[in-house]
């Protein structure tokens, strides 16, 4: 069972097989770069998310840093006076558990976080 | 004095017996003489020489060592006159009903003549082929009211089967070249691929090269499956060529070639090797011929860095593309998807360290070695051989070209961004290619790094020559 095409049989097989051939290849290849650009583009979006999650929580050190700042800001004798008010609060309320208590900290807050 | 007669003749029948089973007696198997082989033994001393000038190549001057050294050894050994009886087994005839492709009557053709009641004349070949036309004529008249379709006749290893035999079938059932690509996918890095997802365009345009040889294949005689495995040599890729040339072989059960049986295997997958081993040699003028000193100057953007979620999906989305459109193309593109999902995915190192180092080198081996013994003088020494030496050349000049073109029109689209001599790589030819586009470039100006560019092309290569065997086993495969 030899090749007994004929010439023109021959290039009409050989143009038919280059044309489909390069077709195919290059539309596989082609759905290849839109997937991949697709995942790149997807994959930008998380970046992004996550780079502004990152931001936010930067922000909120940040802020707590400031509340730092603004509670070493406290002078001597409001921290005395809140003192004060603190231990007469616990020491006429009725609940005997809290005739032991500690003041761990005061903080500043602006009036619109209150 | 009867007793010392009868022990010079014992003793004389010994040495005969001993200079029949030297190679220097019967160096080749007589159904290789029958088909029209005349070298005897030169054609094998001129094989062997071959071997000995390829085993320098791999050896001082390191072209494709890896492989190129298994092979030269594979072709040396097998040309030792008398050797292919003991390495491959005996050869004879095998009957097949190509209706039913069932086997009829399988054998040596002495064992088969005696089976159908032929006279065995083995005196000349002349002889040899009038018994088996004989034979064919016995087979004809005793099995036409039995068979379904057409009787064909085979040669093949029947009997006392060797070494060789068994770790071809690795080949013959298609097995180690997908195996190859799983150790390849474990060893590439697709980072520069994914980064610059427009090289794939380019590892396509490559493999224009590929059904250009397939045209000029049809015009040297070969019939369509011929044509398809020898336009493959195309692509750069050598596991892809023995993997198309076998599907095709076994899918046309020995009838797919101009000369009768031949078996073109050895001639495309060295072709293809060869090729590969010459890109520095072959790509360079092609490149500086289609290119302006100017675009070989482009410098190209730093690619931007990727993810390990990228990496790891981009396995899984090549494989589920490639397998939803080109299903034939999936034993290859899925085997290399899995070996580089396996590396990107980290979490299995081992496997990871044994496709790219164990597997893989056992496996080159035994390929070397057996596409090195099908270059045995009766089979290689043929107009057929130079004809696929010379459309293989071809079509890897094709494949640069194209790719470079493709890279010149990308370029003035992209407003002169991307340098064209990075197209060049798409035939494949991991990492040969990109490295000789990065020399190229450098020539121009040393510090022009286009390696990184390059890569990504010379990946989609791999990609693409896959998915271009695919497209030919869909066509003329079954």
């Amino acid at each position: 069972m030899l090749l007994a095409l004929s010439v023109a049989q021959k290039f009409s097989t050989g143009s038919i097989t280059f044309l489909i051939g390069i077709i195919t290849t290059f539309v596989v290849l082609a759905i290849l770069v839109v997937f991949v650009i697709l995942m790149n583009y997807f994959n930008k979006v998380d970046t992004k998310k996550i780079m502004r999650k990152k931001e936010k929580t930067q922000d909120i050190t940040t802020l707590d840093t400031n509340k730092v700042a603004k509670e070493q800001e406290i002078d001597k004798q409001t921290l005395e006076a809140i003192h004060a008010a603190v231990e007469v609060f616990m020491t006429n309320s009725d609940a005997t558990l809290h005739q032991r208590y500690t003041i761990r900290s005061i903080k500043k807050i602006s009036k619109e976080e209150a | 004095m009867t007793s010392l007669l009868i022990s010079a003749t014992s003793i004389g029948n010994a040495f005969k017996n001993l200079w029949k089973a030297t190679g220097v007696a019967s160096p080749v198997p007589d159904n290789f003489v029958m088909e029209g082989y005349k070298l005897g033994i030169w054609g094998l001393f001129i094989m062997l020489i071959i071997a000995c000038i390829l085993v320098y190549l791999a050896i001082v001057k390191k072209f494709e060592p890896n492989l190129l050294l298994a092979i030269a050894f594979g072709m040396f050994v097998i040309n030792i006159p008398g050797a292919y009886n003991i390495l491959y087994g005996i050869t004879g005839y095998t009957f097949i009903d190509s209706g039913t492709n069932t086997v009829i009557a399988s054998g040596t053709l002495q064992e088969l003549c005696d089976t159908f009641g032929v006279l065995y004349n083995n005196t000349s070949p002349e002889t040899l082929n009038q018994s088996l036309r004989l034979l064919q004529e016995a087979v004809q008249n005793t099995q036409q009211i039995n068979s379904v379709g057409e009787i064909i006749m085979t040669t093949g290893i029947v009997a006392e089967k060797g070494l060789f035999y068994y770790i071809y079938k690795g080949v013959d059932w298609v097995i180690f070249p997908p195996i190859i690509f799983l150790g390849i996918g474990a060893m590439t890095d697709f980072g520069p691929l994914i980064a610059n997802p427009r090289s794939l365009f380019l590892g396509a345009a490559a493999q224009m090269g590929i059904f250009i040889t397939f045209f000029g294949a049809l015009f040297l005689g070969f019939n369509e499956q011929a044509a398809s495995a020898i336009a493959i040599i195309g692509g750069a890729d050598g596991p892809t060529a023995i993997y198309l040339t076998q599907k095709m072989a076994n899918s046309t059960i020995g009838t797919m070639y101009m000369d009768g049986n031949m078996d073109l295997l050895p001639a495309i997958a060295i072709a293809a090797y060869s090729y590969m081993a010459l890109v520095p040699v072959i790509q360079p003028p092609i490149m500086k011929a289609l290119t302006t000193k100017k675009e070989r100057l482009i410098r190209m953007e730093q690619l931007r860095p990727v993810s390990k979620r990228e990496k790891i999906i981009f396995p899984i989305l090549v494989t589920a593309i490639t397998g939803l459109f080109l299903p034939a193309a999936v034993p290859l593109i899925g085997m290399l998807m899995l070996g580089n999902l396996i590396k990107e995915s980290g979490v299995v190192p081992r496997l990871s360290n044994a496709a790219q180092n164990e597997l893989l080198n056992i496996v080159t081996i035994f390929l070397g070695l057996i596409v090195g013994s099908k270059a045995f003088a009766p089979v290689f020494l043929s107009t057929s051989t130079l004809s696929i030496l010379a459309l293989g050349i071809l079509a890897f000049s094709f494949g640069t070209a194209s790719g470079v073109l493709l890279g010149k029109l990308m370029n003035k689209i992209s407003g002169g961004k991307i340098n064209p001599l990075i197209g060049a790589a798409g035939v494949s030819a991991v990492p040969m290619a990109a490295r000789v586009a990065q020399d190229v470039g450098r020539k121009e100006d040393p510090n022009n790094y286009l390696l990184m560019h390059a890569m990504g092309p010379n990946v989609a290569g791999v990609i693409g020559s896959a998915v271009a065997a695919g497209v030919l086993l869909s066509m003329f495969g079954n």
